[in-house]
């Protein structure tokens, strides 16, 4: 059945509709939910499965839909559910990867992520394949980080380009914990995603680094928000990536600074790399602010590659494919902190094969 | 309950007892005025009043009809205590339109006199126009001026005498009734502004200036103010605008529109002072030829609540624009300020530079709308906004867009807020000087990149505005 989503990726505060970041309306052809096969991850040892009903002691927001957010909940056909116990030392990444096929065409997975006082948690979920325009996934993520916990989300996503992907993540975080959220998007025909950051506790801190490649006829529409409501939170908010062919980028980033959250701190930075006349670029790097002292900052550069630095690496006997490889891969690299080794590489494949 | 009952009411604020300048009430009775709300008759009577030409009064009753059909906008500060039904459109003063100062009623000239008008004029302007309520009262321009075939008058008597077709021919056509609401509104009620024609190759180097001065309560002020730079030519055009305070809403939604011909060069600047219980909705917008240049400079101060974002429109190879604007935003105030452009042509550039200072429960707004066409290669952008927040009752928000659809562009962008350092104000009082005016004195420098773009008679006013804003900080 044709539903049609209003708001989706909803601007916090509205402005000029002709500049077209107020959100958008998708029509959207909901598949048949079906058991979607994919291999529980291992567990290490202070981990362990958490129900759904973790998350009834807190409120989350969707910065991508609360509509699309509910349809996701109720139709899951997948999803990791887990608990990082009190007090246990870090383990190594857990990884959940899915892979969209003919026979398998929608993904939508619900995860949930709870991690217990000064526990520490890093998952990855990877995202690939494709089914033509059958593709779909919808996939939501939320975290709660109690006192001093650390959760690192890593999301990898190279589906087809046919695929619809939706993405949304929500985390609640609260006194001296971290929620760190990386974003590689390699893929997809049409890429809605949204973060929703709230920092509930005194010295809470969030961090999101995003990575962003369009080519073709691709959309690609995000919407992060951190919301500071505890003292001295820290929000860094980095995302980077380069647009060719005709594709479509619209990146609205928002810190939000409501009144208490004192001696919070809230920086955001962009830089897009343009290669094409034809795709279309936006940007609304927004700060809210209801607090006096607080220090928010926002920074953004749009456009070619340097001429100096091109000139240079030409120089140096790079042929133009290579130096936008090396300059664009520069941006993938500063976004892959979180990102395990082993998937290092294979990302960088992608990315020089898309810019070949 | 009674008519004026039912408008809404603007509270008083602490801040407002030290503004007898501009909150002196004039005592003059108007020679007419048509009744409060909107209707096609109340519109037929204002052209009937001023003796329209018939294109205007059809023009009057299409953009009421594009009003009628026009939601309000669903962004902004909220606009509930706006009643147009509750608005008077047109107050036509006790006076006529007068070309020497000693021939304005001695009521009106009292008023300009305590505003400092006259002095301007004698001391460094090339001609001055007054409006009070809904009427041009005074026009004056020097004679070595006018000599050079520059044109400055009021918008009546261009409509009406040998420049009525190029009026005709550039009216609302760059800001048109469908823009939106309020300019729907504006083209149909509008009356009184100024008529500003350069020919080409002409420098006027003193400035220009319009001063707008609100009197009734409960009504709307709707100027439209019309410039045409020729080539090669320049001009700074200066506006002001005050207004006693009233318990009641009023309404500015004036219009201006600039046409910036090909190497030429426009300085708009406004020092914007309206009172307390103004909802200040006023449009601007320039089309900049070839390698021409506008210039934007803004102080935002008054009103209760404000939208004012110009626009320019770099239309010509090379054109550039150049935006400076500050915003304070005092108790009960909502302003929403900021600047657009359009890239629509090669190599144009544009530079904004924005700060805001939000006080005692105000609410200040940077909104900003940069668009780069496809056609507009070699593009240069930068934008900077600050924002200084003085305390936690109030609020500072930051919404800039950016939309581009070229790849050989340049732009840059950065944003702060922030508070005023406390080691800055320590280390003030410790040479002596009293926190209130430490703190003062940070303001005036954060301001001073606006300042420094102004006349120095302006930028002692703006100054004042501001230690007048600050008074009682602490």
């Amino acid at each position: 059945m044709l539903t049609t989503l209003k708001n989706i990726n909803a601007l916090p505060v509205r402005t000029w509709r002709r500049l077209g970041v107020n959100g958008e309306t998708l029509d959207i052809e909901f598949p048949e939910p079906r058991v979607f096969p994919a291999p529980k991850p291992a567990l290490p040892e202070g981990i362990t499965r958490a129900h759904e009903s973790v998350l009834v002691c807190a409120e989350f927001k969707s910065a991508l839909g609360e509509e699309l957010s509910a349809y996701t909940r109720v139709h899951a056909n997948a999803g990791v559910r887990l608990r990082a116990l009190k007090g246990r030392p870090p383990t190594e990444p857990i990884t959940a990867s899915y892979t969209l096929t003919a026979e398998h065409p929608a993904l939508v997975d619900n995860n949930v992520i709870f991690a217990e006082a000064h526990s520490e948690i890093t998952v990855v979920l990877i995202y690939g394949g494709g089914a033509g325009e059958r593709g779909f996934h919808s996939g939501l993520t939320r975290v709660i980080a109690e006192n001093c916990a650390v959760v690192r989300v890593v999301q990898l996503q190279c589906f087809d380009a046919g695929t619809r992907h939706f993405s949304d993540f929500s985390a609640v975080i609260a006194n001296g914990a971290r929620v760190e959220l990386t974003r590689i998007e390699l893929g997809a025909g049409e890429t809605y995603a949204g973060c929703h950051m709230k920092l509930e506790g005194d010295k809470s801190e969030a961090r999101t680094d995003t990575f962003y490649f369009g080519d073709g006829t691709q959309t690609l529409d995000f919407n992060y928000v951190a919301r500071h409501l505890g003292r001295a939170t820290k929000s860094e908010m980095n995302a980077a990536g380069a647009l060719f062919g005709s594709c479509g980028k619209t990146y609205r980033g928002t810190i939000d600074f409501v009144a208490g959250a004192g001696e919070s701190k809230g920086a955001e930075s962009e830089n897009t790399l343009l290669f094409s006349e034809n795709s279309r670029n936006r940007s609304a790097p927004v700060i809210l602010c209801g607090e006096e002292n607080v220090e928010g900052s926002h920074a953004a550069s749009v456009g070619r590659i340097d001429e100096g630095k091109l000139y240079y690496l030409r120089s140096r006997g790079l042929t133009e494919t290579d130096a936008k490889r090396l300059m664009v891969g520069a941006l993938l690299e500063s976004a892959m902190k979180n990102v395990p080794e082993s998937e290092r590489e294979r990302l960088r494949a992608v990315l020089g094969e898309r810019i070949g | 309950m009674s008519g004026e009952d039912k408008r809404a009411l603007i509270p008083d604020e602490p801040d407002d007892a030290a503004r007898e300048m501009y909150d002196t009430k004039g005592v003059m009775k108007p020679r007419f005025q048509v009744s409060s709300g909107l209707t096609s008759e109340i519109v037929s009577a204002i052209s009937d009043e001023k003796g329209d030409p018939p294109w205007m009064r059809e023009f009057r009753q299409q953009s009421l009809a594009v009003y009628n059909e026009t939601p309000p906008p669903d962004w902004g500060p909220p606009l509930d205590g706006l009643d147009m039904e509750q608005i008077i459109t047109y107050v036509k003063p006790d006076a006529r339109m007068e070309a020497r100062w000693e021939d304005v009623p001695e009521e009106i000239k009292d008023t300009f006199e305590r505003l400092g008008i006259p002095e301007a004029e004698r001391t460094g302007l090339a001609g001055v126009g007054a409006q009070y309520d809904s009427e041009v009262v005074y026009h004056s321009v020097k004679s070595e001026v006018a000599d050079l075939g520059v044109v400055y008058t009021d918008m009546d008597t261009a409509l009406k005498g040998e420049y009525g077709e190029m009026v005709r021919q550039h009216f609302m056509k760059i800001l048109p009734p469908r823009e939106h609401r309020f300019m729907a509104l504006h083209g149909a009620v509008w009356s009184g502004g100024s008529f500003v024609y350069v020919p080409d190759g002409v420098e006027v180097t003193i400035p220009l200036q319009s001063y707008f001065r609100f009197n009734a309560a409960g009504a709307g002020q709707f100027e439209h103010t019309l410039i045409i730079v020729g080539k090669g030519s320049s001009l700074h055009f200066i506006e002001g605008c005050s207004a006693p305070k009233y318990n009641v809403a009023n309404l500015h939604a004036g219009c201006v529109e600039l046409y910036v011909g090909e190497g030429a060069r426009l300085r708009y600047s406004t020092i914007e002072n309206w009172s307390k219980n103004m909802y200040n909705l006023n449009s601007k917008r320039a089309v900049v030829d070839k390698n021409g240049i506008i210039e934007w400079v803004s102080g935002s101060f008054g009103s209760h609540t404000g939208c004012l974002y110009p626009m320019s429109v770099l239309r010509g190879e090379g054109a550039r624009m150049d935006y400076t604007g500050i915003t304070f935003a005092g108790a009960g105030q909502n302003l929403d300020t900021g600047a657009q452009v359009v890239h629509a042509a090669k190599n144009t550039s544009s530079r904004i530079s924005a700060k805001s200072i939000s006080k005692g429960g105000g609410k200040s707004t940077f909104r900003g709308g940069i668009t780069v066409a496809r056609e507009a290669t070699g593009c240069r952008v930068s934008v900077s906004c600050d924002s200084l927040m003085l305390d936690s009752r109030s609020r500072s928000d930051t919404v800039p867009v950016m939309d581009v659809r070229c790849d050989d562009v340049d732009i840059g962008y950065e944003a702060k807020i922030g508070r005023i350092s406390e080691q800055a104000i320590y280390y003030l009082m410790s040479r002596g000087i009293s926190e209130d005016d430490a703190r003062a004195m940070i303001v005036n420098g954060f301001a001073e990149p606006i300042s420094k773009e102004l006349p120095l008679e302006y930028a002692v006013e703006m100054n004042n505005l501001i230690s007048l804003e600050m008074k009682g900080n602490t």
